[in-house]
């Protein structure tokens, strides 16, 4: 394929996939939308505890008044929305893999669990994806330490895939269970990687509001 | 926060500006739209394509002096997709109205309504979506975001753009090599 041809070829198919991503990100931001238009209380609560953080938040740092772990929790914990098998309307027959991604940007957490204990390689899916996004349906199901152990063995493999993604959550998680010192040393470890890029603001945020 | 502001954060494919707009809009987007007889799903559908056309046209520089609030520019590309949507689907929209734009809004619409890959290019897609991370984000940063191998060391804090380039051709070798298996 002559150079020509085959960048304008691989720009076509980069955009593709860039849309695609863009598109799951907005279905997921749609999909939270309706989610927390029904759940009013809720939202009152996190816009309660961000307007905190912002307002005030020299007032924390000046009076060391305390915000709650469980509040920074809330602020920042956001599931990692569906980047792998974006959903498209109208799609009548869903593969395996896309079907248990629909049920995890529905927000069915339970299935989605069954769905991703049965998918595999076979699937054109690393094992390393499936976990993490089954250690965020536990996150949104409150069972922490089972998603705390699938993002230990994450950041134990040497590949970078997930790797900052599962630290910054693994600090959220710390907090959550009112453990700032590991959550400290998460944010630290995640600050300190090689190319650091993710969430790169909200962890210097968080390790000054910690401090 | 300003129009140009707005236009910079979108320019940077930031994503907490780009779910400002799509949830400042989206309810006066959906009312826009009833007047078309569409579903809330359909028109929602619909709202997204038009976000990504607007978030491209700001990644490729075509905001950086634009003429209208970026409300109109958005609905208007929202528009003349959902006449594309009622043409699809045989039926006629009432009140097609041709109103003196700023734009040409039907053909930025168009962008997204004719990107379906070619068979050519569907190997390549294959392959693309097995690479790595690393080489994903470097190749995304080059031919969908338009960074220069100087902007992309900067961007992923590499030492030099060297090993932006090496990296690069990596990747590209990669690709090739998958292709040809």
């Amino acid at each position: 394929m002559e150079d020509l041809e085959f960048d304008k070829n691989l720009k076509n198919v980069i955009t593709a996939e860039e849309r695609k991503h863009q598109k799951a990100y907005l279905q997921s931001l749609e999909t939270s939308l309706v989610y927390k238009n029904q759940k009013k209380k809720f939202n009152w609560r996190i816009a309660a505890s961000i307007a905190v953080l912002v307002g005030l938040g020299s007032y924390f740092l000046l009076f060391n008044s305390s915000i709650s772990n469980e509040d920074l929790y809330d602020t920042y914990f956001y599931p990692y929305e569906n980047i792998v098998a974006p959903i498209v309307r109208d799609q009548v027959k869903l593969s395996e893999k896309a079907a248990v991604f629909s049920q995890y940007e529905q927000g069915n957490y339970k299935n989605a669990i069954d769905g991703f204990n049965q998918l595999s390689t076979k699937d054109s899916i690393d094992i390393v994806t499936i976990n993490f996004y089954k250690a965020n349906a536990y996150l949104q199901l409150n069972e922490f330490e089972k998603a705390q152990n699938l993002f230990y063995q994450i950041i134990e493999i040497d590949d970078k895939e997930w790797k900052q993604e599962s630290i910054w959550y693994l600090a959220l998680i710390s907090l959550k269970l009112d453990d700032v010192v590991a959550a400290k040393k998460y944010l630290q470890q995640l600050k300190n990687q090689h190319q650091h890029t993710f969430k790169n603001k909200e962890v210097k945020d968080l390790i000054s509001t910690l401090h | 926060m300003n129009k140009e502001q707005l236009v910079k954060l979108l320019k940077n494919a930031d994503k907490e500006a780009l779910k400002m707009i799509y949830v400042d809009y989206r309810t006066p987007f959906i009312n826009f739209s009833r007047k078309f007889h569409f579903s809330e799903n359909d028109i929602v559908d619909v709202y997204q394509d038009a976000i990504i056309v607007l978030q491209e046209k700001a990644i490729k520089g075509d905001l950086d002096d634009l003429k209208c609030a970026i409300k109109t520019y958005l609905f208007g590309i929202g528009k003349y997709m959902l006449f594309d949507k009622a043409r699809k689907n045989n039926r006629k929209v009432a009140d097609f109205p041709l109103e003196n734009e700023d734009y040409n809004y039907q053909e930025i619409s168009t962008a997204l309504i004719n990107d379906s890959i070619n068979d050519g290019q569907l190997l390549l897609q294959k392959s693309f979506v097995t690479l790595g991370k690393k080489c994903k984000e470097v190749l995304t940063l080059f031919y969908y975001r338009g960074f220069t191998i100087d902007e992309i060391a900067t961007h992923l804090n590499y030492e030099n753009k060297n090993v932006v380039k090496s990296q690069k051709s990596r990747c590209i070798k990669q690709l090739k090599e998958k292709i040809n298996n």
